[in-house]
């Protein structure tokens, strides 16, 4: 009797129109928006290489104590499944012999119009068209049988009613995940054309099926929504209109308005105020370091019987200028290691409160959008995609591995010293310590550019996994709960 | 054999839909219940079909308890309801398949299909034809065909000759007789009080959810079910 009820579900389905607008759009959209994806990541790709070859070029001899070695982040290769945060997070990373390295966005933002429009790529199908479809596949599938009292004919039967609505629910899906696999297929094989990327390594071929399972997860919940809502009302048109709200909250609204709900209620100053924060500190402690310099010049000056500490290293017999000159750049090594790590603390310090405030702030943000089951699916497949926030956290992890290996193959060969001359001016001397020549030393290449496995990716996004599943139960539950209730006639 | 035992039904709102209503159809009997809009005649139906929880009295299939065994009791009974639209793009030997496999008849050809459908009268062409291309004549007797096929001994039918022509009504008044001949006991609500006159075995007339009369075919032969209906209808315009 189910294979009955769930023939008959996927029998109807296949000659609906609805059924013909979902394979013209799975079969249009997905490969449409892989094709136009795919050209996208390899023009950014071919930026990348022509970045790091102009590096290259332009570093070939001046290898030295002082040298930025630049690594880039390569883009994603599965941001054609989601392009998500791509654009926006920083692709260069450079070292420098303090030990810290920076991170910024090459090229910025290329004001693109499809920065205004948002790219359609695997997610934003499924995440709104898909969603919509889904919607549409199942508004009328309690009400439209019970207005054509077709429900009222199969309940006059032997039928237990949890028998009627598991077909629908599965027959209604199965027929929906048609054109969606076909389409996949054909994604596959446009990726396989294009040879954009190597698509049968293993890790990619895992992130792949991994969000075409989670996609599958997220529609059967939206389309147990889409009956849940049909068996609570007694018109289609009704219906229609109430899953049509819950679209609009849960693409449109939801997603939008948490970010700004998170800002209201958790208020995080600007970057320019971090700036301005930077540099008043930094001038104070800057201040205090100069303070400490004359003190120490004042004490020289005494010791060697001269009242001014101007007149210190010009107005003394050359043989004790020279001895003052020696025991100030000895005695100020300890003042400058103190500046410099008051000054790289403080900067520290400032740079994590604002970083931990900021995050504190997205978290807010990230768990009030949950209450929508499409943000739920946007953080997991962007971060599987590596367009995610976990992406900023990654490229952090590969700037600290290439700052290491530019230290070891550039920096540790030199050494450096700060000397000030009997003028009261500081110079730097630096040295190679195997006594190579800077032009011998090859440039610092970033060797790979490390993306967080799969594993460690689901382990971290277990919440919105977890919502995921949960909104299923209930949907499902609810509508298999509201059916066993459903008044027929 | 159908049976109510005072059947009655007050809904939530306090609306009394059916009050203490009893009347039973024997095998081989047609009983129509007469009566206007929300007199209570589908609510009846609803109740049989256990669609409602009744708010006290019962309704038998064949002796069984419809609202405490709803799934055995609905094994010995088809329906007909008032409008068949049944699946508009499924062909009208798709929609008996479905439905006879429903029925508990999952093992009918194609062949058998087509001669249930020449019993009732549906023309040869319009079996493989898409249901939504049908008149409601054609529709209507897609529904007794799908009645037909399930073989259950009781029938259950709702304004079944509501918006019929009369060479259709006449036809589905001819099936109905067949069925009767079979041995069916047929439970059918109408406002047609000239097809009820023409094969009612018992005519009930119902009234804001009374049964206000119970006469048997020599009754209301004898007198003018017309003139009956007309005076009860008449008490209840008062």
């Amino acid at each position: 009797m189910f294979k009955n009820l769930f023939l008959k579900e996927i029998q109807e389905t296949i000659y609906t129109q609805r059924f013909f607008i979902a394979v013209l759009l799975c079969l249009l959209l997905i490969p449409t928006g892989t094709y136009v994806s795919l050209k996208d990541y390899g023009q950014r790709h071919d930026s990348y290489n022509e970045s790091m070859r102009l590096y290259k070029e332009r570093s070939e001899g001046n290898v030295g104590i002082n040298f930025r070695a630049e690594g880039y982040r390569p883009p994603s290769e599965l941001s054609f499944l989601s392009a998500g945060l791509e654009s926006s997070i920083p692709n260069k990373i450079m070292t420098s012999n303090s030990g810290r390295f920076s991170i910024e966005s090459e090229s910025g933002s290329d004001m693109s119009q499809s920065e205004l429009f948002g790219k359609i790529d695997f997610q934003f199908i499924v995440s709104y068209v898909l969603t919509l479809l889904a919607f549409i596949f199942t508004f009328a599938s309690i009400t439209g049988e019970k207005e054509n009292a077709t429900l009222r004919l199969i309940m006059s039967n032997q039928v237990p009613r949890w028998k009627v609505i598991l077909a629908k629910i599965l027959g209604n899906y199965m027929v929906f995940l048609a054109p969606f696999v076909i389409a996949l297929l054909f994604m596959m094989l446009i990726i396989t054309a294009t040879g954009s990327f190597n698509i049968f390594s293993v890790e990619i071929l895992l992130k792949i099926g991994a969000i075409v399972l989670i996609s599958m997860l997220f529609l059967l919940s939206m389309f147990s929504l889409g009956i849940l809502v049909s068996t609570m009302t007694k018109r289609s048109m009704t219906s229609m209109v109430v899953l049509l709200f819950i679209w609009v909250v849960f693409a449109l609204v939801v997603p939008k308005l948490s970010p700004m709900t998170a800002e209201a209620l958790y208020a995080v100053k600007s970057q320019q105020v971090l700036t301005m924060e930077k540099r008043i500190a930094g001038d104070a402690i800057y201040n205090d370091y100069k303070e400490k310099q004359i003190d120490l010049l004042d004490r020289i000056a005494l010791d060697y019987g001269v009242e001014d500490e101007g007149e210190l290293f010009g107005n003394i017999v050359p043989l004790e200028s020279e001895k003052a000159l020696e025991q100030y750049n000895e005695e100020k090594v300890p003042l400058d290691i103190e500046y410099e790590k008051r000054i790289s603390s403080e900067m520290r310090k400032l740079d994590e409160n604002y970083k931990n405030n900021k995050r504190t702030q997205t978290t807010w943000a990230r768990n009030l959008s949950r209450i929508s089951p499409i943000s739920s699916f946007a953080y997991i497949v962007s971060e599987i995609a590596g367009t995610g926030l976990l992406e900023r956290e990654n490229i952090e992890q590969n700037a600290r591995i290439f700052q290491d290996e530019v230290k070891e193959s550039v920096y540790d060969k030199f050494e450096q010293r700060e000397y000030h001359t009997s003028g009261g001016s500081s110079y730097f001397s630096s040295n190679s310590k195997d006594g190579i020549k800077s032009e011998e030393i090859p440039v610092p290449m970033m060797s790979s550019y490390v993306r967080k496995p799969l594993a460690e990716i689901l382990q971290a996004e277990w919440v919105d996994i977890m919502l995921l599943l949960i909104f299923n139960v209930l949907f499902f539950a609810g509508a298999f709960v509201r059916f066993l209730r459903y008044d027929v006639r | 054999m159908l049976k109510a035992t005072d059947l009655t039904k007050r809904y939530e709102d306090g609306h009394l839909a059916l009050d203490h209503v009893s009347f039973e159809v024997k095998k081989g009997e047609i009983f129509c219940l007469l009566g206007a809009n929300g007199a209570g005649k589908t609510t009846t139906i609803n109740l049989f079909l256990d669609f409602i929880e009744q708010s006290d009295g019962n309704a038998y299939i064949e002796g069984i308890d419809v609202h405490k065994e709803p799934l055995e009791a609905k094994k010995y009974v088809s329906y007909v309801s008032e409008n068949v639209m049944l699946y508009g793009n499924f062909t009208a030997r798709q929609n008996l398949d479905f439905f006879a496999k429903l029925g508990g008849k999952p093992n009918l050809t194609k062949d058998d299909y087509y001669m249930y459908m020449r019993q009732v009268g549906l023309q040869e062409e319009a079996f493989e034809m898409r249901l939504k291309n049908f008149s409601k004549g054609m529709r209507q007797k897609v529904g007794i065909t799908i009645a037909i096929i399930k073989d259950a001994p009781n029938i259950l039918l709702d304004e079944p000759t509501s918006g019929l022509d009369p060479k259709a009504a006449a036809e589905f008044v001819k099936i109905l007789k067949g069925l009767r001949e079979e041995g069916k006991s047929i439970l059918m609500c109408t406002h047609d009080i000239f097809r009820a006159k023409e094969i009612a075995d018992h005519v009930g007339i119902m009234k804001e959810g009374r049964l206000v009369m119970l006469r048997s075919r020599n009754d209301f032969l004898e007198d003018d079910l017309e003139k009956i209906y007309l005076e009860y209808m008449q008490e209840a315009v008062v």
